[in-house]
């Protein structure tokens, strides 16, 4: 398990407060927010290239002060840094860094580098932007962790290997002892694919929440502005309205069900990240 | 496994150097390093009469040559990890093995290289062997101090209050006006040596004088090296090398 607890970070004019989460083994968390949110920033710290301020990080129970090296062992990463050294070849790249591995499997990294369309003999820097997070996403496999930190991958990746990437990712937490947690500003992707979804703004936790438990709390209400506005304030997160109408997000209740005549639908990260955002509150 | 972390030393080092933007680092630096390189490839030659005469022109260009690859060496590979080492399951002591694989090939790359270049004004005659193994041996001192103290060019205090950093940072140009005096005083002494030499052999004054210079060399170096006692430890540390406001800028 990933734990987070009461993490505060300071950099410079950003500051991240009291973050606190948690991800189970077997589940796929999306980190979601705007550029600057701290998501990077976040997902450093639990690499452990940033110390936190003050709480705390432990992975399966560990903390990087005291084990770091197996904590590392079980960790797989994609990073937006270009983290291989531009002037080996790809093969010569993954050889290299997966000797510090125990579990670095080299014929599985070959395996991955051909279904990814990688040609391993080409020097790393003539990699496209792509291709290069292709290749840490094939070492990050090969050297079989437990976890997978990403930040950000998808946005790069072609839409045929988007498919391809989040099928392995949904494999790779299928026997529930994996874990996977991937940052992204993009949310269409994450949709159907993430169990878990935290959002971070301006350095401070929205909410982290299973996302079926998000959609019983919030639904998406459209139709006339009359009768969105007739639902409860405290209810309505955030409305807009439009000539046709209105669209809102509002908190669910059983007891008071929503006018049959308006659409209730679940909402979407991306409406989530919106709306909130807009409204101030979540 | 040492052995590949050497290569991949030289790889990164080879790298380091083909990539080097000289001119986005110099508009970083400001007109500085322009200004020393013009004071001391013009101005201070025109000033002395180091044009005047062959020899001189040798002795001093020579010396100089060894000095600004030194220099330069030092700021085109400054000591780091690349970023992959601080995410694999790596030992301290395989982190800073490769610091120090790193640190020693300079170093021997520098020595090897000026005692190259000095040999030229010892087979033209122009110096005595003492006083050409004195020039190398300054050069090597120079890159010691330098690559070590240039691990700090590598970040800023991330933290503004941590005054122990600070002083760290302070020190490194402190150290290299230190080391603009021993050069001058280099050339006063080399200098010197030409005259008494000319007028009356006394190879012994001059091997007393260089045992002197050298001597005072070897202290400045063993202070550089015990004032940023504990860079390795630093250079070690993911976010004081990577992640600080002046690192970012100049990678972005």
């Amino acid at each position: 398990m990933l734990e987070v607890r009461n993490v505060s970070k300071k950099k410079g004019s950003f500051s991240m407060k009291d973050i606190d989460f948690q991800l189970p083994d077997g589940y796929i968390m999306g980190l979601v927010g705007a550029n600057g949110s701290g998501k990077t920033t976040l997902l450093k710290m639990l690499l452990g290239l940033f110390t936190p301020d003050s709480g705390g990080i432990r992975i399966d129970g560990q903390e990087y002060d005291s084990a770091e090296h197996s904590i590392r062992e079980d960790i797989g990463y994609v990073l937006q840094e270009e983290l291989f050294d531009s002037s080996l070849s790809a093969w010569e790249n993954v050889d290299y860094y997966g000797h510090y591995y125990k579990k670095y499997d080299k014929e599985l990294c070959r395996k991955y580098m051909e279904e990814f369309e990688l040609e391993g003999s080409r020097r790393y820097k003539v990699f496209s932007k792509g291709e290069k997070l292709k290749l840490q996403l094939a070492f990050a496999l090969a050297h079989q962790p437990k976890y997978l930190i990403m930040d950000e991958p998808a946005g790069n990746f072609d839409p045929d290997f988007a498919e391809i990437f989040y099928r392995r990712l949904v494999e790779f937490v299928s026997d529930g002892k994996h874990s996977v947690l991937l940052s992204s500003h993009q949310t269409e992707g994450l949709e159907h694919m993430v169990d878990y979804v935290t959002f971070l703004q301006n350095g401070k936790l929205i909410f982290s929440e299973n996302i079926e438990e998000l959609h019983k709390r919030y639904k998406m209400v459209s139709g006339e502005s009359y009768k969105i506005k007739l639902i409860p304030k405290e209810r309505i997160i955030y409305m807009e309205e439009n000539a046709y109408g209105a669209r809102a997000l509002a908190l669910n209740s059983r007891i008071h069900p929503f006018d049959r005549e308006l659409l209730v639908e679940d909402a979407t990260i991306e409406e989530l990240m919106y709306f909130i955002t807009k409204g101030g509150r979540a | 496994m040492r052995k590949k972390m050497c290569i991949v030393v030289w790889h990164d080092m080879l790298t380091q150097i083909r990539h080097y933007k000289w001119f986005k680092k110099e508009k970083e630096n400001g007109v500085s390093t322009v200004l020393w390189l013009l004071y001391f490839w013009g101005i201070l030659p025109a000033v002395t009469g180091m044009f005047q005469e062959k020899r001189r022109a040798v002795i001093y260009f020579s010396f100089l040559c060894g000095l600004v690859l030194s220099v330069t060496l030092g700021r085109i590979c400054p000591m780091r990890l690349p970023k992959i080492m601080y995410l694999c399951p790596m030992e301290a002591r395989e982190r800073r093995q490769y610091l120090m694989i790193s640190y020693v090939t300079k170093i021997l790359l520098v020595t090897l290289l000026s005692c190259a270049i000095e040999v030229i004004p010892y087979a033209l005659g122009y110096v005595t062997w003492y006083a050409a193994v004195m020039a190398v041996f300054s050069i090597v001192m120079v890159a010691i101090g330098m690559n070590m103290a240039g691990g700090e060019r590598a970040f800023q205090p991330s933290d503004e209050t941590d005054r122990a950093l600070k002083k760290r940072c302070f020190g490194y140009p402190a150290w290299l006006v230190g080391q603009q005096i021993y050069a001058m005083l280099y050339y006063v002494v080399i200098f010197i040596e030409q005259e008494v030499m000319e007028r009356e052999s006394m190879p012994w004054l001059m091997i007393v004088f260089y045992l002197v210079l050298s001597a005072i060399n070897l202290l400045l170096t063993v202070m550089v090296l015990t004032f940023f006692q504990g860079t390795t430890e630093v250079l070690m540390n993911y976010e004081m090398v990577y992640e600080t406001d002046r690192v970012r800028r100049s990678t972005s």
